[in-house]
């Protein structure tokens, strides 16, 4: 087994994975072809095992919360940080403040211990009605509705947790808790895990369909499972478009859902896209968004497509890193979908490419073996669950070489992330020669027919001595303002404490945009101002 | 590209956006680690909740991984799996349905299946894990060698080795493909 066998080998494995035939890859070592292919044989059988598992959406869900809501309960026995250094040295100096201080200390120090010892307790427990009394507090005391949604969906958590807790110990006792209803059958519901039965005739408000939020008021049975008094349905489950996608909100049609480490988004949305989206409802009205997931992209009648190409030749853009969706027609039916895009990762079933999971089968034409690193055409389509099964993938004839692309090879495709709150390294934004019009790739996302064409990232931006490097500029019609997110020429535009708005701009009015885009289309703006 | 760094600082401090997204990025990956090696749903999703609940337990105590936080989760998934396996070392049927449509090919692709998926169980924890990352998982060899804390040659050796090894335990029922 020497270095030449085991890179032969392992090369050949990769090509096997990707779709090559056995026989064209043992072309590439022929004088090792007789050792390789009962080896690679072998492997194929092992590689077959492998299709694509994607994690079941409802397990994983369910997995997120409890373990979100364990670390809730962690964190509230966690001690608090004392600062001794500055109180000790000051009791130290000033001896009478001292016991003054200690005076008060011991009359405080009845209620605070009850404090303490509440924020330990469980359903059933003396202490339990202070523990939520002090929580009640908490939202009431909460200086903004962030906070306010912070904090509730953590006591929510504290809730699941308690619930468990008390189930784990065998206690019968009178619980509430909520959860996201993952499965129902009969009389027995399955709510984050917890086993809930809900005997005929027990209040119900509202529809408790699968995926949607609900609130369980009950007692916990020494069986583990929790027998339902009451059930509230607390969220909601719709499918929309994208209107506009913000760091703490998103707008879907007309409404507003607050994103936040509790949101999970699949499929990386863009705004003209359509989504599916789990909300809970809190107390005071917000819908928090717990689950978004892209269905169809591009699903807005007014969006501004990428005209089809003519045939199937890759596009004459120098397309930005990332993927560019062109919903729509092609030449065989109206289910398909192409896109250009980086190959971020090659795995035995799918790929990676701009951001997009691709499975690959045996029926994917895979053209002139792209690498990693490498743009891409792809052309797919999708499945019933939503997944997208490519038919053809290969190299796009313009695009960047490896070297420039992000993530290379060591990248590794991940489930979802929240657009709020993206830590990777993205591309420097590039200009794109965009020979055709059609607001290239990594562009602006779709905007209404009617309005101004959102403006194209391969037009050079005009100089200016007051422009901060790489700012740039862009012109269109206000079709929106909802607090900080504006929509402008179909562009979501993001405002900050430290954006300059000129001479009050209102919905319809032409304004200039300086700022940042980002790479998931949207701005970041310094100034508006009203032409 | 995530700063590993900051995320894990972030969840010693039991920061629930940090929380939130190393359970985004990682429950799939190591789902279906544990799904190839284990060929159960059921298992696999008990399995990797531990691993998380695990995670947590760490973080909390003040054990933070000292490997990489794949390394770390890949690490402590691999003893669940061999856990699962000293506790029940029958494999279940899988009810994945095979690729064929015709009922004599599905029934023999499902014998293959079983085959080797029966043969997987001979190798050592270390060759199944490898297998498991390269083909359950798709990741590159170089993926591979961060994951188990190796150098690439000692993952291309390995694999190599690995499927030496399945080679010869299906030998036996004369199966190479």
């Amino acid at each position: 087994m020497n270095d030449e066998l085991l890179t032969a080998f392992d090369e050949c494995l990769n090509a096997l994975a990707s779709g090559e035939d056995l026989e064209a890859s043992l072309k590439r070592y022929p004088a090792l072809a007789d050792e390789l292919r009962p080896m690679l044989e072998t492997a194929r059988a092992a590689q077959l095992l492998g299709v694509s598992f994607p994690a079941p959406r409802q397990a994983q869900l369910a997995s997120r919360a409890k373990f979100l809501a364990r670390a809730g309960e962690l964190r509230a026995v966690q001690r608090p940080q004392t600062r001794r250094n500055w109180l000790t040295g000051w009791l130290f100096t000033n001896r009478l403040a001292s016991a003054a201080l200690a005076i008060l200390l011991v009359a405080v120090i009845g209620g605070y211990s009850a404090l303490t010892v509440s924020a330990q307790s469980l359903p059933g427990d003396p202490l339990y009605g202070l523990k939520r009394t002090v929580e009640q507090t908490q939202l009431w005391l909460s200086p903004n509705t962030e906070t306010r949604a912070e904090l509730e969906y953590q006591f929510t958590a504290r809730r699941l947790g308690e619930v468990e807790q008390v189930m784990a110990e065998g206690r019968t006792v009178d619980v509430e808790f909520g959860g996201v209803l993952d499965g129902r059958e009969g009389e027995r519901w399955s709510m984050g895990g917890i086993t809930v039965v809900v005997p005929s005739g027990t209040p119900i408000a509202g529809t408790p369909v699968l995926g949607v939020y609900v609130r369980v008021f009950g007692q916990s049975q020494a069986d583990g499972t929790v027998r339902a008094t009451r059930v509230e349905v607390q969220g909601a489950e719709f499918v929309g478009l994208v209107r506009a996608i913000g760091p703490k909100t998103w707008q879907i049609d007309d409404q507003i859902v607050r994103v936040g480490p509790e949101t999970q988004i699949v499929g990386n949305p863009q705004v003209g896209d359509e989504v599916e989206v789990h909300t809970h409802t809190l107390s005071d009205g917000q819908s928090l968004a717990l689950l978004i997931t892209l269905t169809r992209t591009g699903a807005s009648p007014t969006a501004t497509l990428v005209p089809p190409s003519a045939t199937p030749e890759p596009s004459a853009t120098s397309p930005t890193p990332g993927a560019t969706l062109t919903p729509g027609a092609t030449d065989e039916g109206d289910d398909e979908i192409e896109f250009t895009g980086v190959v971020e990762s090659i795995g035995a079933t799918s790929w990676l490419i701009g951001g997009q999971v691709v499975q690959v089968t045996a029926s994917t034409e895979i053209r002139d073996n792209p690498q990693v690193g490498q743009l891409v055409e792809v052309r797919a389509i999708r499945d019933a669950d939503g997944a997208l099964i490519a038919l053809r993938i290969e190299p796009e004839s313009s695009g960047p070489s490896p070297s420039n692309t992000p993530g290379g090879s060591g990248s590794t495709p991940s489930s979802s992330g929240t657009p709020t709150d993206d830590e990777t390294e993205t591309p420097e934004p590039t200009e794109t020669d965009d020979d055709d019009g059609d607001g290239g790739s990594g562009g602006p996302g779709p905007s209404p027919s009617n309005t101004p064409q959102p403006p194209d990232p391969s037009q050079s931006p005009e100089p200016s001595e007051t422009d901060e490097p790489d700012e740039q500029r862009f012109e269109g019609i206000v079709e929106s303002i909802n607090g900080g997110i504006w929509v402008v020429g179909g562009v979501t535009v993001i405002t900050t404490g430290s954006t300059d708005i000129r001479d009050n701009p209102q919905v319809g009015d032409n304004v200039e945009v300086r700022g940042f885009p980002q790479t998931d289309g949207s701005w970041i703006a310094t100034r508006i101002e009203k032409k | 590209m995530v700063d590993e760094a900051s995320l894990l600082a972030r969840a010693r401090e039991l920061d629930s956006r940090a929380l939130a997204q190393i359970h985004d990025q990682y429950y799939p990956e190591l789902y279906r680690f544990a799904r190839y090696r284990t060929s159960d749903n059921a298992t696999a999703e008990d399995i990797v909740g531990e691993v998380f609940v695990r995670l947590l337990d760490a973080l909390h105590a003040g054990r933070a991984p000292q490997t990489t936080l794949r390394g770390w989760l890949f690490g402590v998934a691999s003893h669940l799996v061999a856990d699962h396996f000293r506790r029940k070392p029958a494999l279940p049927i899988s009810d994945e349905a095979p690729a064929s449509h015709s009922p004599t090919a599905e029934a023999e692709e499902r014998l293959l299946q079983g085959e080797v998926r029966a043969a997987l169980q001979r190798l050592t924890p270390e060759q199944q894990n490898v297998l498991a990352l390269r083909f359950g998982d798709g990741f590159s060899v170089e993926q591979t060698a961060e994951t188990l804390g190796k150098s690439v040659t000692a993952v291309k050796a390995l694999q190599f080795r690995a499927v030496e090894a399945l080679r010869r335990a299906l030998a036996p029922q004369g199966i190479d493909s």
